[in-house]
């Protein structure tokens, strides 16, 4: 299978069955602790399974909403220019916010 | 970037009435506009009486023509939803007139939307047959055999939902994503029509052609909104053959 816009196609997919799985085990597992206890909540990110329940959740999200975003703006914008731009600054968007997960979810273990 | 509100000489405004209201009678609502008046569209009303008409909508423009208005300009030539000529927009949803039955005491009938208008209710329909011709809509076979090109009983049922279309575009033109890139995105006819040829077993081409749709615009600008098969006059499926496409280039 060739990188084309089937891949895209399929893994908008594939992030989105992704998502579902991750964020119904991370509710579960949430499902029952003091939530409004700041404690409690680290604690509960402290234990690996859980962060990378998040991880994955909040990856799926980016990947499968960066994808999603592309097809609108191909959708809604038609000039070849305001589109490239637009799709820089969505790129670097989900970049930065890709970044900040990953620093959240470390700092948060150490 | 998409405009979103009408341009100004494509405002719809009150043109004439003919007949008056009364009881037994409904009113026709019909879009009107000639390139050569330079005026803009208008809304004309056709007050007839309901016993003087035929079951159907289109028989409701026939009378129109042939009684009241000549210059009534519209497609039909089977009336009975085999040509797909007569396809407008009838109270808000595309049909084809011949199959559209009158109910009500009110009928909007307009040609049909996002398609440039050429006279009436007739839509300029030349890149939506030239999108067609794209998809290289024959067999395409190598063999020279003189036989006949026989296919199995289970080959030929898997044509059936597929063969029926009969191009009135009724489909492609209630598809937003067809309104937005009409120039580009190949609608849910021709996207049927290309599913039509791919899977019939007759057809030797089925890599090359999904190659072709391999597109981000040709295939892939349809998001699964379901007006066309909503909308489709002859209950056909556009977007199961336009997702069995895409399940093609998956596994392909």
């Amino acid at each position: 299978m060739n990188f084309t816009y089937t891949s895209k196609w399929l893994f908008q997919k594939i992030f989105a069955i992704l998502f579902l799985i991750a964020s119904f085990y991370t509710v579960y597992s949430l499902y029952g602790l003091e939530l409004h206890n700041y404690d409690v909540i680290t604690g509960w990110f402290k234990n690996y399974l859980n962060s990378f329940s998040v991880l994955v959740m909040l990856s799926a999200i980016i990947l499968h909403s960066n994808i999603g975003l592309s097809s609108i703006i191909d959708d809604y914008i038609h000039e070849a220019c305001l589109k490239r731009k637009i799709i820089l600054i969505k790129n670097f968007f989900f970049v930065v916010l890709f970044f900040i997960t990953i620093f959240s979810l470390v700092k948060l273990n150490l | 970037m998409v405009q979103l509100s009408l341009p100004q000489h494509s405002k719809v405004s009150e043109g004439k009435t003919f007949g008056n209201d009364g009881k037994n009678k409904i009113v026709f609502n019909v879009y009107r506009w000639n390139r050569e008046s330079g005026e803009n569209p208008k809304i004309d009303k056709f007050f007839i009486d309901k016993s003087k008409l035929g079951p159907m909508v289109l028989d409701a423009l026939m009378f129109i023509k042939n009684k009241i208005d000549p210059s009534l300009t519209f497609r039909r030539s089977c009336r009975e939803g085999i040509c797909g000529s007569c396809s407008m927009n009838v109270n808000g949803t595309n049909t084809l007139a011949c199959l559209k039955p009158i109910v009500g005491k009110e009928i909007n009938i307009y040609p049909l939307p996002h398609m440039r208008v050429l006279k009436d209710l007739i839509p300029d329909m030349s890149d939506f047959y030239k999108q067609y011709e794209s998809i290289q809509p024959w067999l395409k076979n190598k063999t020279t055999s003189k036989k006949e090109n026989l296919q199995s009983p289970e080959d030929r049922k898997k044509l059936d939902g597929l063969y029926e279309c009969v191009l009135c575009a009724c489909c492609s033109t209630s598809c937003p994503s067809y309104w937005w890139n009409g120039d580009k995105f190949l609608g849910p006819a021709i996207l049927l029509q290309a599913y039509r040829f791919i899977v019939d077993s007759r057809d030797k081409n089925k890599k090359q052609r999904l190659n072709e749709l391999k597109d981000k615009f040709k295939l892939y600008r349809c998001h699964t909104i379901m007006n066309c098969t909503k909308t489709c006059p002859k209950n056909l499926n556009p977007a199961k053959a336009i997702s069995e496409i895409k399940k093609l280039q998956v596994s392909s």
